[in-house]
């Protein structure tokens, strides 16, 4: 069936088989593969993007039921060539390794950040806590968005490394 | 890596809408809600309906409400939206603090409460907050709307008392004046079902208990709820011994199996032993502690 | 694993022993069961399972391996595989009939099941419990066969659903020993078991159906399911 959903702002239409999950739709119709496809059993949180506003598994919607909606992936948090404050904190603070975790994880700080600008290091863990990384031990991620919270207009000229605390 | 078999889609529109639809398609049609029990069970082809028939845009199912002396939960309202009620947590701590550790923060914008309560997974924690609370579910189909107690809903693991072509709409909980609960689940990582999980709302009155209400999940206690220790803190002072007493009859009432989350002694001990923590907190909150 | 029921029947030993020993008869009590063919003591149906969103169909056959006039014990032994995807199912059942009095027998039923597959995924607690909810339906549907044989089976007697909400009010009558009560009027559940008798009705013949009428076809809701069937197929 035919299924129009407004992406990064854009109205986007497709004709998809009403089985077809909204990662797939978003990777493979859209060709967006920043948002990733990771496990079986909707724990790994590599698939987060957000619909309507939040951060939602995308293996675990149908494209169907985001039929209408708006979504939101990873390709949006750049401006241009400037990036969002959570990108430029995952690269400050070595939040990533691999990456494949890294899409899901910045959604989700991105959502944590827009409705709480100052969390505490408990409050980014406990937001972060559906989402798995096989490779930082989550303590850089971590230190990335609080990077960010700290550094709200991004990367700063004046940013020196002793300000980084990783 | 899988995928769902084909399936065709439905969107309600309405209620009355969702009833025809299920109709229409009979047997072989599901209600989709939040998706996060349905959607990791087709994927892997565990279910395999004809249908699915969504109801995410039913008005008529959102929405957390007082109406006289009762909270209204409407069978489309998200765990989110449940952990974060104000509305809630003015009446029952239990709310949110079983929200805190049901599944993840990111399920949690999508799970409803409809969904959980449907899908009647044996270890589903809101069934043990809708047991402890004594709650009702009300349940429409072509024949109109019907109400059960949340204690008489469950037939069997993922088998409810909703029938084909019904779907449940509302969750009601009496108010309760002076009521403490809390809820206090042992889990082996985040977003995972309990190992055991116990609820409990107590009334305290005039320094003895003048109401009780007990929940257990996961550990197959019948109807999530125990009632033998509910009856027997009547009338008493909620004391450590006393609490620890109608713990142990709250273990009784659980009859766990062993898996690869834990043999069944230990299932048994964090019964008795979540229960005595649940219901001591809820006692102090009563008594303003 | 292993799952044991007991039950008395209104019955004397030999009119049990008969009955018991009757495949059309005795094949319907089973919740979701539809014979495909019976030849002397080999039989092969289909067994349909539904549990909340999950539905899943064994086919499959099985043998009287042991049938001990002595000691009034018959040994079935079946296997199936999903219809749709890899998992098997497997129960060796044991069935033992204890004369009471005169009017008075007890059945012992122990079931020995192994199951592979997706079922299994649901961990060993769930499948228990399954399972035996699907052995206790057996039970009193076997019960009421052997204790009325003349008469037709309560409504929901060979109820096809083994966790259908409501057919026999749940677990905690059917281990109390109680008859199902009449089932209510859902159409879905009785879907199965128009497709158990329009099974039987295909397959096996008039003398079947002589046979399986008093069970199954003097129950009300089969109308109701024949004409839905029908209407299914049309």
């Amino acid at each position: 069936m035919q299924v129009t959903i407004t992406v990064n702002g854009e109205p986007r239409t497709a004709d998809v088989e009403e089985r077809m999950l909204l990662v797939h739709f978003i990777r493979d119709e859209l060709k967006l593969r920043g948002t990733h496809w990771g496990c079986d059993t909707s724990n790994c949180g590599t698939c987060v993007l957000w619909l309507d506003g939040e951060p939602v598994k995308s293996c675990t919607v149908l494209a169907v039921m985001a039929d209408g909606h708006e979504v939101r992936t990873v390709e949006d948090l750049a401006h241009g060539a400037e990036l969002d404050p959570i990108q430029t904190g995952f690269m400050e603070c070595h939040g990533l390794q691999c990456g494949f975790c890294t899409p899901g994880m910045m959604m989700t700080s991105r959502w944590l950040l827009d409705h709480n600008p100052h969390p505490s290091e408990e409050e980014i863990r406990e937001t972060l806590s559906g989402q798995i990384c096989r490779c930082t031990g989550y303590k850089n991620i971590v230190a990335a968005v609080q990077w960010a919270a700290d550094h709200p207009a991004g990367a700063d000229a004046a940013a020196t490394p002793s300000e980084v605390t990783a | 890596m899988q995928t769902p078999a084909p399936v065709g889609y439905a969107r309600a529109g309405s209620v009355a809408d969702a009833l025809a639809l299920l109709a229409q398609h009979g047997e072989d049609a599901r209600v989709i809600a939040g998706g996060h029990s349905l959607i990791p069970m087709m994927r892997l082809r565990l279910a395999r309906p004809e249908v699915l028939v969504d109801i995410n845009d039913l008005a008529e199912l959102k929405g957390i409400r007082i109406e006289g002396d009762e909270i209204v939960i409407g069978a489309m309202v998200r765990h989110a939206e449940v952990l974060a009620s104000p509305v809630l947590a003015e009446h029952y701590a239990i709310f949110a603090e079983a929200e805190r550790v049901i599944a993840d923060p990111i399920v949690r914008n999508r799970g409803t409460v409809g969904g959980s309560m449907c899908q009647a997974d044996p270890s589903e924690d809101l069934s043990a907050v809708g047991a402890a609370l004594k709650g009702r579910v009300e349940v429409t189909g072509p024949g109109g709307t019907r109400s059960l107690a949340i204690r008489e809903f469950h037939d069997g693991p993922y088998e409810t008392k909703v029938g084909p072509g019904e779907i449940l709409t509302t969750v009601r909980f009496p108010i309760r004046p002076g009521a403490g609960s809390a809820y206090e689940k042992v889990e082996r990582r985040v977003g995972d079902w309990p190992v055991c999980s116990a609820g409990a709302y107590v009334v305290v009155r005039d320094g003895v208990v003048a109401e009780a209400g007990i929940g257990l999940t996961a550990v197959g206690a019948p109807h999530f709820c125990a009632p033998d220790a509910e009856e027997f803190l009547l009338g008493k002072a909620p004391d450590a011994d006393t609490l620890e007493q109608a713990a142990r009859l709250a273990a009784a009432a659980a009859r766990p199996s062993a898996d690869q989350r834990g043999p069944a002694d230990y299932k048994s001990h964090l019964a008795y032993e979540l229960t005595r923590r649940a219901l001591t907190r809820a006692a102090a909150s009563s008594q303003g502690a | 694993m292993e799952l044991s029921n007991s039950f008395t029947v209104e019955s004397d030993l030999a009119t049990a022993w008969a009955t018991l020993l009757d495949v059309e008869r005795v094949a319907p009590c089973m919740p979701g069961a539809s014979l495909d063919s019976v030849e002397g003591t080999h039989f092969t149906g289909k067994v349909k399972v539904k549990l909340g969103p999950v539905s899943m169909t064994y086919a499959g056959e099985a043998d009287f391996q042991q049938v001990d006039e002595a000691t009034r014990t018959v040994v079935i032994e079946g296997v199936g595989k999903e219809s749709r995807g890899s998992g098997t199912a497997k129960a060796h059942v044991t069935t033992s009939l204890v004369a009471e009095s005169d009017t008075r027998t007890r059945v012992e039923v122990l079931t020995d099941l192994t199951i592979t597959g997706k079922a299994a995924q649901f961990g060993r607690g769930v499948m228990q419990d399954v399972a035996g909810r699907i052995v206790d339906q057996f039970a009193a549907n076997l019960n009421a066969l052997l204790s009325a044989p003349a008469e037709p089976a309560p409504a929901d007697a060979a109820g096809a659903d083994a966790g259908g909400a409501g057919d026999a009010g749940g677990m905690g009558d059917v281990a109390n020993g109680q008859a199902p009560p009449p089932a209510p009027p859902r159409p879905a559940p009785v879907l199965p078991q128009a497709a158990d008798s329009i099974d039987l009705l295909g397959t096996a013949g008039a003398p079947v159906l002589k046979r399986v009428l008093p069970v199954v076809a003097v129950v009300a809701v089969v109308v109701v399911g024949v004409v839905i069937w029908a209407k299914r197929r049309g």
